[in-house]
């Protein structure tokens, strides 16, 4: 199994992705926790243009995207598609990729499945959260509600992190929807909360695990990566000065006509 | 005994009336199609729009759930 970098995509540009860009920061914390190589796309560099060259400089093994989605795009800043169904798929290549984001996984996930990822984790129908009202133009961990639906998905990116299979992951995701959903089920929930359960229930209902669920990541630390960068450059520059050599050597040593 | 056919009006009103009881002060956010309150989502589902059609796809799937039971172990 190849080691990799960790890279997700975070847009910030309008109340619903600014949740999804909060709740990535404490992703983004465990795997800076754990030593991993972690390459953040946030706010205006969550663009097309940047997440393929991230992808093919850094190699990354987990690929978490935060966007809007469709049955075939998942978008970044200003709601600009990264991945497209029909498009660049290709770059998911050997990784395992989740996106937090709606139906992606119906069409777009499929397809990148079938050219080479390892496995989509995502939602086959919208993604759907409720949050408290006050909180809207600062979104924060301070907003329970929001916690309810946002924590079981960051759930699963830890299981990835920790290098659970990609089925494991879901599991532990959806073992916290159902939880929750348990938890507002019982007498004593209040009217709060059990209000909550509809959605709660059809975000669970749609979050699916696609390809290979046995398929889990491994990751390289910054050094290592710093270190992997080094060697090929001195393996480059060695390369170069014996080219370099032989061309002197062959210049000097070749009998003239 | 004859199965009683709901009509989609009652349906909408039905979920209307859950709607209703949401929490004031909160908001839920259906993907790209934006975050409503509670009386907004009840002018989506009066109108018949897709986000109303959304709503009430995901109301009608939770009470349908009574029937077929909405945890993981019921359902195996």
């Amino acid at each position: 199994m190849r080691k990799g970098s960790f890279l997700l995509t975070r847009p910030n540009h309008e109340p619903t992705v600014n949740y999804l860009f909060a709740w990535a920061e404490k992703v983004l914390e465990i795997s800076k926790k754990k030593n991993i190589f972690s390459i953040d796309l946030s706010k205006s560099s969550a663009n097309k243009k940047q997440f393929v060259s991230s992808v093919k400089r850094f190699r990354p093994s987990f690929i978490y995207l935060n966007g809007h989605g469709s049955l075939n795009s998942v978008t970044g800043f200003d709601n600009k598609p990264i991945l497209s169904f029909a498009d660049n798929e290709e770059i998911t290549n050997d990784c395992v990729v989740y996106a937090l984001s709606c139906q992606s996984a119906k069409r777009l996930g499929k397809s990148c499945v079938s050219r080479g990822a390892r496995s989509y984790l995502g939602y086959n129908d919208d993604f759907i959260f409720v949050f408290d009202e006050k909180n809207e133009n600062n979104p924060s961990e301070l907003d329970q509600t929001a916690s309810y639906f946002l924590d079981p998905s960051n759930d699963l990116c830890q299981a990835v992190l920790e290098g659970k299979t990609s089925g494991e992951a879901v599991e532990s995701s959806q073992s916290a929807f159902e939880q929750s959903i348990i938890k507002f089920s019982l007498s004593d929930a209040t009217a709060e909360e059990r209000e909550l359960l509809p959605y709660l229930l059809w975000d669970r209902e749609h979050q699916v695990c696609l390809g290979d669920s046995q398929a889990k990541c491994e990751f390289i630390s910054e050094e290592e990566y710093n270190k992997q960068r080094k060697t090929k450059l001195y393996i480059l520059i060695s390369v170069l000065i014996f080219f370099i050599s032989f061309i002197f050597w062959r210049l000097g040593f070749t009998p003239q006509r | 005994m004859s199965a009683c056919k709901v009509s989609s009006k009652e349906i909408r009103q039905l979920v209307t009336e859950r709607i209703k009881t949401l929490s004031s002060g909160r908001k839920i956010s259906i993907g790209s199609e934006g975050s409503f309150s509670k009386e907004e989502l009840i002018d989506h589902i009066k109108i018949g729009d897709k986000v109303g059609e959304k709503i009430v796809k995901v109301q009608m799937n939770y009470l349908r759930s009574f029937k077929t039971g909405f945890l993981k172990d019921d359902k195996k």
